[in-house]
């Protein structure tokens, strides 16, 4: 069936790929005595298999170096960690429709932010204190006081200037 | 042409033992988990080995892609081989690596592994031998490096983790055509720069 240089499998990569298979020895015994009875009469095909070869004897001597011995270990750490963290994505994930409603969401950032303004400052609240009431309750008269006082003192001031003029006149 | 490969793809995709390890785990079985691990744990690293040309790096990627593959264990579907799905999520990590990184000092990671027997001062034959050999380890690093990345990932899977074009091309997300040309001009690259080797 392949033997001739029509049906040469160097005519395209697509065919070529046979090539590489009986390199391999992937190619069952039927179809790797086709390709030996193509590369007995193909010079091309023949340098191609010798050139893959050759190139494959070649790679045969890059190996990958053993695997580490804590490789399972680190692994199996790693494995416990997303365990635990898809339990927490499992918890996130039941909650979130709660969540999902924003006068829901916006209420619980509200008393959120309350119980954190009080715990940072729990003496602070919104009423005055009784001690400050009583502080004013007893100010206040005093003030109102030394306001008469100083009214008093004023207005004998300001009456004043006009005796100081008329004394020169008297003079 | 008839292509007659060994391996019958559709065959063993119906009867996939690892799929049916996998479905084990979507269950809660934690010793199936351990089975697969103990299957593909060496060709997962080796494949992000030669993908990365890191030996750390590799393993913390190879981490990376086990993990995934626990984390989906609930939305698993057997739809594919299993290693099929394995080596998808294997290349992805790869190349999102190798994209990450392209820009930095990629050559730093080769000097870093294949430079320490240039410095060993002892002059013995084992010696030399094995500063010939890793030259040539080097050479043959830095061909594969330097190929795209998609071509170096169906090269590292058809030459060394022995991968059918079906399941290269699935890993891949293109066509069994596109595969075979990727890995004709790749290995045609590989023949020209590491031809004097031969």
């Amino acid at each position: 069936m392949m033997p001739g240089p029509t049906n040469c499998p160097m005519n395209s990569q697509q065919e070529a790929a046979l090539l590489l298979d009986y390199c391999a020895g992937r190619l069952e015994a039927g179809a790797a005595r086709d390709v030996e009875r193509h590369l007995a009469e193909c010079a091309r095909c023949t340098e191609f298999v010798a050139g893959q070869q050759a190139l494959w004897n070649v790679m045969n001597s890059w190996q990958a170096p053993p695997v580490s011995a804590d490789f399972d270990r680190h692994l199996d750490g790693r494995l416990r960690e997303t365990d635990s963290l898809l339990w927490i994505e499992r918890v996130t994930r039941a909650l979130r429709p709660a969540f999902a409603r924003p006068p829901l969401a916006l209420a619980a950032v509200c008393l959120v932010m309350a119980a954190g303004m009080l715990l940072r400052n729990p003496r602070a609240s919104v009423a005055p204190s009784v001690d400050s009431h009583a502080r004013m309750e007893q100010i206040e008269p005093e003030q109102v006081e030394k306001a008469l006082d100083d009214m008093q003192m004023l207005r004998e001031l300001s009456s004043a200037p006009s005796t100081d003029a008329a004394s020169p006149k008297t003079l | 042409m008839d292509r007659r490969v060994k391996e019958d793809m559709g065959a063993s995709m119906a009867l996939d033992p690892d799929a049916e390890l996998m479905l084990r785990v979507k269950e809660g079985d934690e010793a199936s988990f351990a089975l697969l691990l103990d299957k593909h744990r060496s060709s997962v690293i080796h494949f992000l080995y030669r993908m990365v040309q890191n030996r750390a790096i590799s393993e913390e990627l190879a981490q990376e892609v086990f993990l995934r593959v626990y984390r989906s264990r609930e939305t698993y579907e057997a739809t594919a081989k299993f290693t099929t799905w394995l080596f998808r999520i294997a290349t992805h990590t790869a190349f999102n690596w190798l994209r990450d990184r392209k820009s930095e000092r990629s050559q730093e990671s080769l000097d870093e592994e294949g430079g320490h027997a240039r410095h060993v001062p002892d002059r013995s034959p084992l010696v030399e031998q094995r500063m010939v050999a890793d030259v040539r380890v080097d050479e043959i690093r830095r061909a594969v490096a330097a190929l795209p990345d998609k071509q170096r990932a169906a090269v590292v899977m058809h030459k060394y983790e022995e991968m059918e074009y079906a399941q290269i091309a699935a890993v891949l997300s293109c066509s069994e055509s596109a595969v075979k040309s990727l890995l004709f001009r790749a290995y045609e690259t590989l023949r020209a720069r590491l031809s004097h080797m031969a």
